[in-house]
């Protein structure tokens, strides 16, 4: 589980930068630029690219911090456009870069163990409890930042196949996460 | 079934909501989602309940695997300093646009008046047009002035996130800060509700200030809730320096589970502004 602590600080920050005070967005900026560059970077798997989404996320930070609506924690809300801003790149490429620089598939099946591995990581224990594919459709997803069909030439396996997958995947981690 | 009723199903909610977080919707199909999540509150729910879940996946991947071979790759240094320079360009810019427009409705006045002016007293024109080139200057620079305020200049040094204390996951109610004593004001601790005030269940709230240490509760004062401050003398100060949660209670009793209405972290920042 993510520290309440973090939790805590990155929610009041947001609510500060909410009201245009450009030190909570600087200070927002380093404690949490490492964190959402890995994630970047694991996208689009180039770091000039990733400065340039890095720098596009702060900025909407700090334009849309106001649709952020207190729902949920604002980390996750920050990590959500990040990745989507990093997944627009990425899909605004005219082609994706080779196999040789994905976080896969060793990266993933490695992932796969090692949230295994933690205890407190209860997401993790959930998507070890799904059949392989699943579990390597939704992290590829999550992590590399594949649509349907990518990932339906990634895993060579069928569009409605993969969609399947994913839907049934996704149903029985809300049911493990909610018991 | 017509399709916003289909939205209105929480299935379908979690539905969307799991595929719009795990990131395998198109960007076409994923504007179109977060526009119905604005108006479909359960969508919003599901959304922010993936968000959270998902995030958890990051932890593994920031502390060993992804970390060794992109640390390196993105300079966050240089990366801040574009991210300044471009909130200044676009602050500059407006300031900009604004005051081209409303000097340009200023020129208009003052030339007219000035011709008036000249043609009525001859005489008078180079004191006059002096005057009034003074007084056009002298409009806008009132006017730049009184629409760009001096920003607030100190920071909060403490921070306090204060949520309801029965339903801690709920969001925050108002932010708690304490700002140092500077020329202008001694040191205070100012109260700022982070959405509109709901309906009024309490006018003022007794607050507390407990110990990271040892755990002692240490009175503060009653604290308004209509964005009142409440002076900080050096032992209050750092009794909030010192702890670890504020708490608000109703009455001036210790505080205990029952009769502790709001409570939260008490964060530190100033270390951060230096």
């Amino acid at each position: 589980m993510l520290d309440e602590h973090w939790i805590s600080e990155t929610n009041a920050l947001l609510y500060r930068i909410q009201q245009e005070d450009k030190l909570a967005l600087k200070t927002l900026y380093d404690i949490s630029a490492s964190k959402l560059s890995n994630l970047i970077v694991a996208i689009v798997k180039d770091g000039h690219e990733a400065e340039d989404v890095l720098q596009d996320v702060f900025l909407s930070i700090w334009q849309q911090a106001k649709k952020y609506s207190g729902k949920g924690s604002a980390w996750g809300w920050i990590c959500v456009l990040a990745r989507h801003r990093a997944i627009d790149l990425l899909r605004r490429r005219s082609i994706r870069q080779t196999e040789s620089t994905d976080v896969s598939p060793e990266l993933i099946n490695k992932l796969s163990e090692e949230v295994n591995n933690i205890d407190t990581h209860w997401i993790g224990q959930c998507l070890s409890l799904l059949p392989l594919q699943t579990q390597q459709a939704i992290l590829h997803s999550y992590i590399n930042g594949y649509s349907h069909s990518e990932l339906s030439q990634k895993l060579s396996a069928p569009l409605g196949t993969v969609k399947a997958w994913i839907r049934r995947g996704l149903q029985e981690l809300k049911i493990c996460l909610s018991t | 079934m017509s399709k916003y009723i289909r939205y209105q199903q929480p299935k379908i909610c979690d539905h969307l909501a799991g595929q719009y977080v795990a990131g395998v919707m198109t960007e076409r199909v994923r504007v179109r989602t977060e526009s119905l999540a604005k108006k479909n509150p359960m969508l919003a729910a599901a959304i922010a309940y993936w968000s959270d879940a998902f995030v958890e996946l990051q932890e593994p991947l920031n502390s060993s695997l992804i970390k060794e071979s992109t640390s390196d790759q993105v300079n966050v240094r240089r990366v801040w300093s574009a991210i300044e320079q471009r909130i200044s360009d676009a602050k500059v810019s407006k300031a900009l646009k604004s005051s081209g427009t409303r000097s340009s409705v200023n020129d208009n006045e003052a030339a007219s008046i000035i011709e008036r002016f000249i043609n009525s007293l001859f005489a008078w024109k180079i004191i006059a047009g002096g005057s009034a080139l003074a007084s056009v200057f002298m409009v806008s620079f009132l006017w730049l002035a009184m629409s760009h305020p001096e920003p607030v200049a100190s920071a909060p040094s403490y921070l306090a996130s204060m949520s309801d204390h029965s339903d801690p996951s709920m969001p925050p109610q108002f932010v708690l800060s304490a700002y140092t004593k500077n020329t202008g004001s001694p040191s205070r601790l100012t109260l700022q509700w982070v959405k509109n005030k709901k309906e009024k269940q309490h006018d003022a709230l007794h607050l507390w200030a407990e110990d990271k240490e040892t755990g002692e509760l240490v009175y503060i004062g009653l604290q308004s809730l209509n964005n009142g401050s409440i002076e900080l003398t050096k032992p209050l100060w750092d009794a909030i320096a010192n702890s670890s949660r504020l708490l608000m209670t109703e009455d001036q009793q210790q505080p205990v589970e029952d009769n502790i209405v709001f409570s939260g972290l008490c964060l530190q920042l100033a270390q951060w502004q230096s």
